[in-house]
């Protein structure tokens, strides 16, 4: 009787002595917890308050993207009706096409679709070389003479005529055209290439459009004495 | 200058610069050199200058193809041959001047030679300051010039004939009976 009396008050013991121990784990264990739900919610105010700075921010940089696409519009507008002899016509077409590249890449890093239209355009420097330039690029709106400019980064020279508002191509990759050949544009047509009866600033490029850039002699009426 | 004629060229020269703004969706057809012939015709040579000087310095500072830059002392030279053109012709036909006689067809033929001439000379200016002495008709007379040098003749044949003669019988009778 005395045994299982000592044995029921030890086994007691032992549970209270449990009960302080668990009791006190689960007070320590409470208190963590407590501390890491304030963190949580600390982080989750941080990461609120974040996702606001971030959506601020990707407003802005649309925005900034937005107000780039227009720069490169203005840039191109200018290129296209500036004197090429002149220093800043050298230095703006040649940035024309690295903004522009630029612009695409991060265009794309913010998700967004940009139009843009295929091009093909063939130089043929009537000497028996040619070379096809192929690109995916061309902003819609642009004409033959701006998606030239691009292609070649700047490297075309001409003679602005202001009462027309056109271009006279006078050198491609620095080959210049001289007293018996010039420059002459063609466009691709269902029944084949057709010389371009207008400068390459009147000529719209839609998508697929395919061009072509011949050196040629020409006759008395100025017809181009080669096709491309 | 007297007020009445400086009136004259301002409301010449407001005409002119509207048209041309409205005008500047088609290749090279313009009012400008009708209203300039116009104006010399009826007012004299300085009115026609005026008009011409004033209203192609505004188009050659706000053409929405740019600043016309070194090119602009041509375009406005340009503009003083319409201006001789109608003065001289004021003191050629201006008595005899009638609706009905051959002159509308004269008005419009002088009209499309001027023309030739100021695309011509515009032309061979834009090549020398091009700095391309080597294909200087090409530049002239290329094919990148034709598809404008054929309206502008064109055109001005067809106001020449058909709007000059008009402005010329009208505006004298309408200050006529204004005053």
């Amino acid at each position: 009787m005395m045994q299982t009396k000592g044995t029921f008050y030890g086994i007691v013991t032992i549970m209270v002595a449990l009960l302080l121990i668990s009791s006190s784990l689960a007070m320590v264990y409470y208190g963590q917890y407590q501390q890491e739900a304030s963190q949580n919610q600390q982080h989750v105010y941080e990461l609120d308050s974040t996702l606001k700075d971030y959506r601020t921010l990707a407003g802005d940089y649309g925005s900034g993207l937005s107000d780039l696409n227009s720069s490169i519009s203005l840039l191109a507008n200018a290129v296209s009706s500036m004197n090429t002899s002149t220093p800043a016509y050298a230095h703006a077409s040649t940035r024309l096409s690295t903004l522009w590249s630029s612009y695409q890449i991060l265009a794309k890093l913010n998700g967004s679709w940009i139009p843009t239209y295929s091009v093909k355009m063939l130089v043929d420097y009537g000497n028996g070389t040619s070379r096809w330039y192929n690109t995916t690029a061309i902003q819609p709106g642009w004409n033959a003479y701006t998606a030239t400019v691009v292609l070649l980064n700047g490297r075309v020279e001409a003679v602005w005529y202001q009462q027309y508002g056109e271009h006279l191509v006078e050198a491609i990759n620095d080959k210049v055209s001289g007293e018996s050949n010039a420059w002459f544009m063609w466009t691709y047509q269902k029944s084949g290439w057709e010389v371009s009866q207008t400068g390459a600033d009147a000529v719209q490029i839609y998508n697929g459009t395919v061009y072509a850039w011949t050196l040629c002699g020409y006759d008395t009426s100025f017809n181009p004495t080669c096709t491309p | 200058m007297q007020t009445d004629r400086i009136a004259i060229v301002a409301i010449f020269t407001a005409m002119v610069v509207g048209s041309d703004f409205a005008l500047s969706g088609l290749a090279n057809v313009k009012l400008l050199d009708t209203l300039v012939f116009v104006s010399a015709y009826l007012f004299g040579f300085r009115v026609g200058a005026a008009v011409g000087v004033l209203s192609e310095t505004i188009w050659s500072v706000f053409s929405p193809y740019g600043f016309a830059g070194a090119i602009a002392p041509f375009l406005l030279a340009g503009e003083l041959l319409f201006a001789l053109a109608g003065w001289t012709a004021s003191k050629a036909w201006g008595s005899e001047f009638n609706l009905k006689s051959p002159y509308p067809l004269f008005i419009g033929s002088l009209l499309t030679v001027c023309a030739f001439v100021w695309d011509f000379e515009t032309n061979a200016a834009t090549a020398l300051l091009g700095f391309s002495p080597n294909s200087f008709w090409f530049a002239v007379f290329g094919p990148q010039t034709l598809l404008f040098i054929i309206p502008h003749e064109i055109s001005d044949f067809l106001f020449g004939t058909l709007l000059a003669p008009a402005f010329i019988y009208i505006i004298p009778k309408t200050i006529r009976s204004e005053s």
